[in-house]
């Protein structure tokens, strides 16, 4: 066996291919990428430091000091992790459940989160008001319980698109945290039981602190994919409930001032950014002592 | 064997399924409110009919919507598609240095944000006359959905055993025309997946579609959009359980075909 | 019955025993007289001084190698001795780090694989699983885009030499191994190419299967007139369907020739160990009267002449079949004391510890034939074998005079 510089293992036969007959292949996907995606962030990127036609960084600090930026930017930040975090807590026992199933059951269970998963999330939205609204089944059960004045309101505010939220997050914390649960050796579980300890210790002391890892990459995840949220908190959420995505389609559409567009685009880009090297600093995120490949 | 140890306390397994259905009930719940009172969504429905259905199929604006996201998913599917299966083959075969590097590349759409991709295309496409055009959407989409198909064919390339291509030259093929005749037809499965979630994911695009939108040219989903935020019209309980039955089509034709491809014959 | 004819039926009868299916297989056997030197001008393949270096890592050493037509040579060898390198090198899969390929005199060494005009035949087959039988067969002749009416004669044609036309429409999975294997060999086939690589194509098949192909193998090459190049680890297959057979070992080949050539000549220790069983006696050559002999303590061992000189160090090597036994001491004769005796059907088969000298013993191998009055004996017996029986080599290591100690030789 050999292993190329890549880290493609292949038989001893390698085949060398003579001058890169592989290329040709590779060309159209690497010429349309660059051309319909490097080339417009690049671009953005660009726009951002350009005022009028001068390329300069001074209208720069008006614009991330106002206070609609700053409000977009805070919204941004509290809603993703309120989403990320809630998403965590609510995946956990689903995932807790769906690895104590046979197969079948288990294929089931995945099987109903991606389907919502791969619903529009206009759909989603829709389906969200109506359900969550003023007129919806579930203020009006709440409203049996409390009294219709006290019911709270559920939609068209930062409730709203933190619940919104938390529904479409709630498949990125489940897989991973089921892929991990899945491969914990069971017998740690089986040992920790033996010597004594409760289901709640043996889960708190053993499984949990192995799945740290995995929950930790899910919420980091979830809260990258919040950052560039643009239709759930426009639908879902109130006058006040800006992000950064909204914020950006508003100085695109309405004002025209695409400097502050782009200067917004970026600033959601290094977020995301710091977030994915983050990930990476995420202790044992892919290796954990795990059941023995046989 | 599963002893009393490893099966979930009826906490969990309540909390779970009332997370399921939680899950699942803004998805399923379009389905009785489309057939209901075609002046107010109200569940559960105070009558049955299938007005409005009826009040979609005369409105020429959302039949042009629907047709118009039709088309962009097609077009926009099948260039994808012809880009990203060679591009699959050929990184997944080289041997390249800068093959991380490409790998990257291919992978740059999937981990920009959206709203940044789509306002990067919207300023790039503004400057060279593409919004608005049907044209401009379709490559933009096809960006979109590229890393998938690609994920998805290269992962089927591990199946493609490489002394059949090796066969196939000693017999006097060239790369290309095996490529065609082998690689292809083995490969089937997984770009059909591939070629069905990209097809969904151009359909249901709405961030990419709304920045390029002009009054003639609004995708169903951007019409959608605007009617939640301004108008709230029932006609989105009808679009909106079509849309949901087409995912779940989608979603099973592709998940059936990957099963079998996984199952050794 | 005196023991010279004892000892010369008992030679024909293992040689007709090893090369018994060669003769069913080569009814002409490949002219033995025509030696390396003279083979250029009808020259199928000229391999010239190719050598094949990853990195540090030599895979093959410098080779050159010249292949007639019709021919049916096997590369020989144990994993990792290069055989499968040297195949890949002439089938263009890799490219060399020295020399050059010729085929019917035409330098490929830079052309690609599917320039070349070759057939190759893979250890798994490589059929395309999404066609059909008749697909497969017929690729080659649509990538040379001939005509639907003769892609079909042709097709008809090569499936029927390997009795498979009844399963034409069948898809790879839904047959044999075997069948596989068949199939595998009429696609490289149909095309006519001058020249067949086959790299250990029968591996995978059990042994009857094994025996059949390489008899069908053997007979569609023959009749043909194809130049084939077989790689295989296995002797038996080696010697029994080729006309010449190389032997390789780390990467360089160690011996060319036709089977008994290689069987009973050998040239170098490796290959005397890799066919069959040696007993190998290590001293120096010495002549005498009648001839070459190896001198071990004393003891002057006869062997047929070789290129070594007196006071050379050697290692004489005897097949096991053609030592002779005695019951009493005879002139030239070694003691031995039998250690284990077994008897396997028409032949036995012994392990005896050879006494050369008062300090030197060795372990040694007789296989001899079983008859009704053969003596039996546990203890101590006499043996010596024929002056033409025996194969002179130089030896890699010198030999230590009985004096010294030895370390474990």
């Amino acid at each position: 066996m050999i292993t190329t510089a890549t880290g493609q293992r292949t038989s001893d036969v390698v085949s060398s291919p003579k001058p890169r007959p592989f290329a040709p292949f590779i060309w159209p996907a690497v010429a349309v990428i660059l051309l319909v995606l490097t080339w417009p962030i690049v671009a953005t990127i660009v726009q951002a430091f350009t005022f009028k036609g001068q390329f300069g960084v001074d209208h720069i600090p008006p614009v991330l000091n106002s206070r609609l930026f700053r409000v977009a930017f805070w919204n941004t930040i509290i809603f993703g992790l309120q989403s990320a975090f809630i998403a965590a807590i609510v995946a956990y026992p689903l995932a807790v459940y769906a690895s104590t199933l046979g197969q079948i059951g288990r294929s089931v269970v995945m099987i109903l989160v991606l389907l919502p998963f791969w619903t529009s999330i206009l759909v989603k939205s829709f389906s969200l008001i109506v359900i969550l609204g003023d007129q919806g089944i579930v203020r009006n059960a709440i409203s049996a319980l409390v009294g219709s004045g006290n019911a709270p309101t559920l939609i068209m505010n930062h409730v709203g698109v933190v619940i919104a939220m938390v529904h479409a997050f709630i498949p990125y914390l489940f897989f991973p945290i089921l892929a991990n649960l899945l491969n914990q050796d069971k017998r740690l579980r089986h040992a920790a039981f033996a010597m004594g300890a409760s289901r709640f210790r043996a889960f708190w002391s053993v499984t949990f602190p192995l799945s740290f890892p995995s929950v930790c990459v899910g919420i980091v995840l979830s809260f990258i994919l919040s950052l560039g949220y643009f239709v759930t908190p426009q639908l879902v959420g109130g006058r006040s409930d800006i992000t950064l995505g909204v914020l950006i389609d508003y100085y695109t559409r309405e004002t025209l001032n695409w400097s502050a567009a782009s200067l917004s685009a970026i600033v959601l880009l290094l977020t995301g950014i710091i977030c994915i090297l983050a990930m990476s600093l995420i202790p044992n995120a892919g290796s954990l002592p795990l059941r023995e490949r046989r | 064997m599963s002893t009393k140890l490893f099966k979930a306390s009826w906490t969990t397994t309540l909390f779970s399924w009332s997370v399921l259905a939680f899950l699942l009930l803004p998805t399923l719940i379009v389905i009785p409110l489309s057939f209901g009172d075609p002046v107010e969504l109200v569940f559960p429905p105070p009558v049955w009919s299938v007005r409005i259905y009826n009040q979609l199929w005369a409105d020429a604006a959302w039949l042009n919507s629907a047709t118009l996201s039709l088309r962009i998913g097609l077009a926009s599917t099948v260039l994808a598609t012809c880009i990203a299966v060679p591009a699959a083959y050929g990184l997944y075969r080289s041997s390249s240095a800068i093959r991380q590097l490409v790998y990257g590349l291919f992978m740059t759409p999937a981990v920009v944000p959206v709203v940044v991709l789509a306002l990067g295309i919207y300023l790039y496409f503004v400057r060279i006359g593409l919004v608005g055009r049907e044209v401009g959407l379709v490559v933009a989409h096809a960006v979109y959905a590229f890393p998938f198909v690609f994920a998805a064919v290269l992962s089927g390339m591990k199946d493609v055993d490489q002394n059949l291509e090796r066969a196939a030259h000693v017999m006097g093929a060239s790369h290309f025309y095996a490529f065609i005749h082998i690689v292809l037809p083995l490969l089937a499965r997984s770009i059909t997946a591939g070629a069905l979630f990209a097809f969904l994911m151009s359909f249901d695009e709405t961030v990419i579609a709304y920045f390029l939108a002009s009054t003639e040219m609004t995708t169903l989903p951007v019409r959608m959009f605007q009617s939640v935020r301004w108008d709230s019209t029932p006609i989105l309980a009808a679009v909106s359980t079509l849309l949901t039955v087409l995912s779940f089509a989608i979603c099973m034709v592709a998940g059936i075909g990957l099963a079998r491809k996984s199952k050794p014959s | 019955m005196s023991l010279n004819d004892d000892q010369t039926f008992r030679q024909r009868h293992v040689l007709h025993a090893l090369l018994r299916t060669a003769h069913k297989l080569r009814q002409i056997s490949y002219p033995s007289y025509m030696l390396e030197m003279g083979r250029h001008n009808m020259s199928n393949l000229l391999v010239d001084r190719v050598s094949k270096k990853y990195g540090t890592v030599t895979a093959l050493h410098e080779t050159s190698l010249s292949v007639d037509a019709g021919e049916f040579l096997t590369l020989l060898g144990p994993s990792g001795s290069g055989k499968s390198t040297l195949l890949n090198l002439i089938c263009g899969l890799i490219d060399p780090s020295s020399g050059r390929i010729l085929i019917d005199d035409r330098d490929v060494t830079r052309e690609a694989m599917n320039k070349r005009g070759l057939g190759m035949v893979f250890q798994n087959y490589a059929l395309f699983p999404h066609m059909d039988v008749r697909a497969n067969v017929s690729f080659p002749l649509k990538v040379r885009k001939f005509a639907s009416q003769e892609i079909k004669k042709r097709v008809d044609d090569a499936l029927g030499a390997v009795q498979l036309l009844h399963l034409a429409d069948r898809k790879p999975a839904n047959i044999s191994g075997g069948q596989q294997q068949r199939v595998s060999l009429a696609r490289a086939l149909v095309y006519q190419p001058k020249l067949i690589l086959l790299d250990e194509p029968l591996g995978a098949l059990d042994k009857n299967l094994r025996a059949d192909m390489q008899y069908h193998i053997k007979q569609l090459q023959r009749e043909r007139g194809i130049t084939m190049i077989y790689v295989t680890h296995d002797q038996e297959e080696a010697l029994s369907m080729s006309d010449r057979v190389a032997i390789l070992s780390d990467g360089r080949i160690q011996q060319i020739g036709t089977p008994s050539e290689i069987y009973f000549n050998p040239t170098s220790l490796f290959c005397a160990k890799f066919l069959g069983e040696a007993n190998i006696f290590s001293g120096f050559v010495q002549s005498s009267a009648e001839g070459t002999n190896v001198d071990i303590d004393g003891n002057l061992l006869p062997a047929s002449p070789g290129p070594l000189k007196d006071g050379d160090p050697a290692d004489l090597i005897v097949r096991p079949e053609n030592i002779i036994v005695s019951h009493d001491p005879r002139r030239g004769f070694i003691q031995a004391f039998v250690k284990e005796l077994a008897m396997v059907g028409s032949t036995v088969k012994i392990r005896a510890t050879a006494r050369l000298s008062e300090e030197r013993a060795q372990e040694i191998t007789i296989q001899t034939l079983n008859r009704p009055h053969m003596p039996s004996f546990e203890g101590t017996f006499w043996f010596g074998w024929n002056r033409e029986d025996a194969t002179v080599i130089p030896a890699l290591q010198l030999p230590l005079a009985s004096h010294q100690d030895q370390p474990g030789r």
